[in-house]
């Protein structure tokens, strides 16, 4: 079966600094990482180690220094911002510590928003939102304000808005970071029956309790993955 | 389909951050309403000079002897021979004379009378607007008629009321009483001038058999005081003024004949519409350029705000020219608001006005038409307005088209 996501010799480096005084940082020193489809992965690391700029590589969001990294067999490495948004927009659904949800906006725009990206009109928008909003146990929600709920519930919302990409893989940014213990067993809830449901998973966290729910720890120091 | 669509969010924003948006929105307004209500405010105000203009006034030329010294006059030959000059002209001549009226208190007044040939409300019917009865009429003028035309001011001087029609009085011109009968009354005191106290509009040959060839004043009546010239269509009236210009100066050397021409008024009305054109536009320029540069500013201040949400909106999928534009139709909805208010001010604002302060109507004529909002006016403030949206929403949009996803989403 084709992995999800396939890194070879990924190297990240960041080049800051004067002319005459640069200063380049290696974040990445040639990682080389393998998910298969439904798995459940946990990125760990102490802050500094190299893991937000693998998930943001992972995501997309940025691009490797150099290296190949295979999302579903399809080289993404090396193509144009706008591919990227493309790829970003089917294939990758996004997870973030502090919610991200667009505060004017109910709960079912805020779902509904990368549908919007896709060119589908406001009706199919309105009602694929929606099946993800009850997914998540929002569905009597759907037009209040991210204002108007509590911190679980943001991110269940933000959950329902990565599902109704369909993505290839969801990846998931410290998802338990603001939440309260309740809310994180919420969270923790949902991610395993999505696990369950055959979805693939990739969390970067630094809370073990949250590393333990996934099937793999991968253990990121100093910019290595270590074996 | 997609861009209706991203217009209504970009309005969704607007209304997102109100008291924001109100000021910038409030700059755009200022210049566009500015724009209406110079336009129509001076549309409004040259209406009576263009509707004169199109009835014809500037075919009229008048003609005086020179007032300084009432030795000359124009002579009924002059007159031949201006109507034998190679041009169409009707004219119509008349001779001046003075007297006095005698009231019920036993006070006299001056009174001018104004010799009219009969032609007067054919030639220049402009010149002499009726407020009610006739003008004097050409067999009036060949029977020497007593009647008379009266200024409105001289009709309450004698009668006391505005309208005397079929009325006598009684003024002596030369050491004779004539009896007169009131025919009409003219719209304007300015219609007939001597600057005497009273004065009436009379046949000419009233004047020659009553007071022939009087030299007891200033006014003579052995030839004509004023002659207007109407200038047939086809002929051009400039051309015609300076050819009875040559024709006074050549039979006459040395004495001053004033000829003037409406010809010039007609240029000079022309040259203020387009002094206001040049205002309107450098007003106008200058309070859109203030108006998108705060655009400018509140875009760019939004940009930062929202440097969030745009990197939200990459993470899910919005390209580059996704958030362009998003972030150019926010500066346009701001900018067409702005538009589309202005445009409202500004003809409420000049409707009001105009309703308070009507422009005159011209007596004798129909009243004055004119537009308060020029469509094609409107469209061009809501063109500009947007235009303004799009040219000073560029930069700051580009910015947020250009940011990075990491860097927007970095905590």
């Amino acid at each position: 079966m084709t992995p999800v996501v396939e890194l070879t010799e990924v190297r990240k480096i960041y080049r800051s600094g004067t002319r005459s005084h640069p200063i380049s940082v290696e974040a990445l020193k040639g990682v080389g990482l393998v998910i298969a489809p439904g798995e459940y992965v946990a990125i760990m690391g102490p802050s500094g180690s190299g893991k937000s700029t693998l998930l943001q590589i992972l995501g997309l969001l940025d691009t490797p220094t150099s290296g190949s990294y295979k999302l579903s067999g399809l080289e993404v490495a090396g193509i144009s911002e706008i591919e990227r948004a493309r790829v970003r927009n089917r294939k990758i659904g996004f997870v973030f510590q502090a919610f991200f949800l667009l505060p004017h906006m109910s709960l079912l725009e805020n779902v509904a928003l990368p549908l919007v990206y896709r060119g589908i009109g406001l009706a199919e928008r309105n009602r694929q939102a929606q099946d993800a909003l009850a997914r998540v146990g929002l569905g009597d929600r759907i037009d209040h304000l991210p204002s108007e709920i509590s911190g679980g519930q943001k991110q269940r919302a933000a959950i329902a808005r990565a599902l109704v990409q369909e993505p290839d893989v969801l990846l998931a940014d410290e998802p338990t970071g603001n939440l309260d213990s309740v809310a994180t067993d919420e969270i923790l809830a949902i991610m395993d029956s999505l696990h369950s449901e055959g979805k693939t998973l990739v969390v970067v966290t630094h809370e073990n309790e949250v590393g333990a729910r996934a099937e793999r720890i991968i253990r990121v120091r100093d910019g290595r993955i270590e074996a | 389909m997609r861009l209706l669509e991203a217009f209504r969010t970009a309005f969704r924003s607007l209304v997102a951050y109100p008291l924001r948006s109100a000021l910038s929105v409030l700059g755009v307004m200022v210049a566009v309403a500015a724009l209406i209500a110079i336009t129509g405010f001076t549309e409004a105000s040259l209406a009576g000079q263009r509707m004169l203009l199109e009835q014809g006034l500037n075919r009229f030329i008048t003609i005086f002897p020179p007032f300084t010294i009432a030795t000359q006059v124009i002579s009924q030959s002059d007159v031949e021979a201006l109507r034998a000059l190679p041009v169409d002209l009707s004219l119509t001549a008349g001779v001046v004379s003075s007297g006095s009226f005698t009231d019920s208190q036993g006070k006299t007044h001056s009174f001018g009378l104004v010799g009219s040939d009969g032609q007067a409300a054919q030639v220049a019917p402009l010149l002499m607007p009726l407020q009610s009865g006739r003008m004097i009429s050409a067999a009036e003028d060949a029977a020497g008629a007593g009647t008379a035309v009266l200024t409105p001011q001289t009709a309450q001087l004698i009668f006391g009321e505005p309208h005397p029609l079929g009325k006598r009085f009684e003024v002596k011109v030369g050491g004779v009483i004539v009896q007169l009968q009131v025919v009409g009354v003219f719209a304007e005191d300015g219609a007939v001038s001597t600057g005497d106290e009273g004065a009436a509009l009379v046949p000419n040959g009233l004047i020659a058999r009553v007071a022939p060839f009087s030299s007891t004043s200033f006014y003579r009546s052995d030839g004509y005081m004023q002659v207007l010239a109407g200038v047939d269509e086809g002929y051009d009236a400039q051309y015609i003024e300076g050819l009875i210009k040559a024709f006074f100066a050549s039979r006459y050397p040395g004495e001053e004949f004033t000829v003037f021409g409406f010809a010039q008024f007609a240029e000079e009305v022309t040259a203020g519409l387009a002094a206001q054109q040049n205002l309107r536009t450098g007003v106008t320029a200058i309070a859109l350029l203030v108006g998108g540069i705060n655009v400018m500013n509140l875009m760019l201040v939004s940009v930062t705000e929202r440097t969030r949400e745009i990197g939200l909106r990459k993470a899910l999928g919005a390209t580059p020219g996704a958030v362009l534009l998003q972030f150019l139709l926010e500066a346009v909805a701001i900018t067409l608001t702005g538009g589309v208010l202005g445009v409202l001010v500004g003809w409420a604002g000049l409707s009001g006005y105009l309703a308070l302060f009507p422009p005159e109507a011209i007596p004798g004529l129909p009243a004055l038409q004119f537009q308060t909002l020029d469509p094609q006016v409107a469209a061009l403030g809501l063109g500009l307005s947007s235009g303004v949206g799009l040219i000073f929403g560029i930069f700051p949009a580009w910015r947020a088209a250009n940011l990075e996803p990491v860097e927007a989403l970095r905590r």
